[in-house]
């Protein structure tokens, strides 16, 4: 292309080497003037559309993008290695490649006039790539609005672009199955999976690739051409991911409801009546409430206190005694009640639970001795009773 | 955990919350923020605010900014909780003697704050001027 340099280094593309041997940047940088840059350049102003073609020269430019974007980087540092002589602090002040360029273009460094040219020239062409980069750019987006717009809505141009690139069209992107749109291509890749957190992307890139290919589809068959269907998911997807993302809710301190155990539940019944009854206060009970007024109060001893009888009292000496209402009498539960009377207080169970006195003298029979007793009196002989057993032995 | 707890700055706003709370038990706490029974007090306060503000509203008031109601309840401890129900003072039988407050630390473990109120609240609304303590009496609350 042009003068090629005596001091030229072999490999550019794959290293970074020691730029400022280098007198021209053309010869460095050599994207500017290569074919491809003006035939994509000179291709914005085609005509009319048409798919196949017009696809193709789209993702020639998305490409391109990146190659421009390296080529940047390379005069960079080209122009830091010429200029970091007199001015070494400026790549820390100003990291940025094109304000790095800018900044040296404007200022009035006292280099000689060669050297200060080439660097010159090596700014200008960071800028131009600048440029460049910039209407490819614009380029791809328009294209890709008026080509895929749905898909363009979900992915944004540039990936939407490389996806089409790496996939070979729309008709190709609508045949493929939900699942199949590569774990980590393109897609986990594009800002919108980006941007999630790590553990959400996953989820994210699943949503969107199932999206892409319902877009691709819409794209494919030229429906919704102003995107809205694009946007619509893309929206679609933000708020399912916003809302996966959300904290989950956290525990409200329950108030304890107001005590109310609501009015008492009364019943009534003669079974309920007669237990009342027995419970009620009665007539001697109040009789033995109140005392006589100047006369001293009778008192009784009752387990190991001493209770006053009230206007109970003096009713020692009398004959009769108060009727007592059976009724009212409190009486043992069933279950508290033996059958075989009061038990004593022994734990022993080799000890009989019936009392045994002087006076009436308790027998028990058992009745087979009885049984056998009987037997054996009537074998029994009066004059001495030699029993005779039969001898097995004798015949 | 004083600054949960709604302060009562003056005599007047003592007497107005006691007043105006016609459904719930009121509780107001005597004493001083920074006194270390005090401090005690009000974390269990407010850990139990919470869970009976359906039938309880906790207050506190600073003796020394309401000094008006020292003599009359005989507020002479460091930290003395009351309660009073429909501008009513309800005493509570806590098996300590003084019916009328609870004047030391109690703690909440196993509910006891919690239950004393809703026995207060329950007791309240039937008309009752004394509650015994449903916790038993805490006549040995020092632990040695």
């Amino acid at each position: 292309m042009d003068e090629v340099d005596d001091d030229d280094n072999g490999d550019i593309d794959d290293e970074m080497p020691d730029l400022s041997k280098i007198k021209n940047i053309g010869s460095v940088a050599q994207l500017m003037s290569s074919k491809r840059l003006i035939e994509i350049m000179q291709a914005d102003n085609t005509g009319p559309v048409e798919e196949d073609p017009e696809y193709k020269v789209l993702v020639n430019a998305n490409n391109l993008l990146f190659d421009v974007d390296s080529e940047i980087l390379l005069v960079h540092k080209f122009i830091r290695d010429k200029y970091s002589f007199r001015f070494p602090e400026l790549e820390t002040i100003v990291p940025n490649a094109l304000d790095y360029a800018r900044v040296v273009k404007k200022t009035d460094t006292p280099l000689d006039p060669e050297a200060l040219q080439v660097v010159f020239d090596a700014c200008d062409m960071a800028l131009d790539l600048e440029t460049v980069k910039r209407t490819i750019l614009d380029y791809v987006e328009s294209r890709m609005q008026f080509l895929a717009p749905n898909l363009t809505a979900i992915l944004g141009s540039t990936v939407a672009a490389k996806l089409m690139g790496a996939v070979g069209g729309l008709t190709a992107l609508r045949l493929f199955a939900k699942g199949q749109v590569k774990h980590a291509g393109y897609i986990y890749y594009s800002e919108m999976v980006q941007m999630v957190p790590k553990d959400y992307r996953n989820k994210a890139a699943r949503m969107l690739s199932a999206k892409c290919c319902l877009a691709a589809r819409l794209d494919r068959a030229r429906e919704a051409p102003d995107g809205n269907m694009g946007r619509i998911w893309r929206d679609d997807i933000a708020k399912k991911l916003d809302k996966a993302m959300e904290p989950p809710p956290g525990h409200a301190i329950k108030a304890l409801p107001i005590p109310n155990d609501g009015p008492k539940k009364r019943r009534g019944g003669k079974r309920f009546r007669a237990m009342k009854e027995k419970m009620a206060m009665t007539e001697a009970w109040k009789q033995q409430n109140r005392m006589s007024f100047n006369t001293p109060e009778e008192e009784v001893l009752v387990g190991d206190t001493i209770e006053g009888l009230g206007m109970l009292g003096g009713q020692t000496g009398k004959l009769r005694t108060m009727a007592v209402d059976p009724k009212k009498k409190l009486k043992m539960a069933k279950k508290h009640r033996s059958y075989s009377g009061s038990t004593t207080g022994t734990a022993s169970g080799l000890s009989s639970s019936l009392a045994f006195t002087p006076v009436q003298g308790i027998e028990l029979e058992n009745p087979e001795v009885l049984a056998q007793a009987r037997a054996a009196m009537k074998d029994d002989n009066y004059f001495g009773g030699f029993k005779k057993k039969a001898n097995p032995a004798s015949k | 955990f004083s600054y949960f707890l709604p302060h009562l700055p003056s005599g007047w706003h003592v007497d107005q919350a006691i007043r105006s709370e016609e459904d719930r038990v009121v509780v107001i706490r005597f004493g001083h923020d920074w006194d270390p029974t005090c401090v005690q007090m009000d974390e269990v306060l407010y850990k139990c605010a919470e869970r009976l503000r359906n039938f309880a509203v906790i207050y506190l008031a600073d003796t020394t900014e309401v000094p008006d109601f020292n003599s009359m309840y005989e507020i002479y401890d460091p930290c003395t909780v009351m309660f009073f129900y429909r501008n009513k003072h309800i005493m509570v039988d806590l098996g300590t003697g003084n019916n009328n407050k609870i004047n030391w630390a109690i703690d909440d473990t196993q509910n006891s704050l919690i239950l004393c109120k809703e026995t207060v609240f329950q007791g309240a609304r039937k008309g009752r001027g004394l509650v015994v303590s449903p916790k038993g009496n805490y006549s040995t609350k020092y632990k040695y």
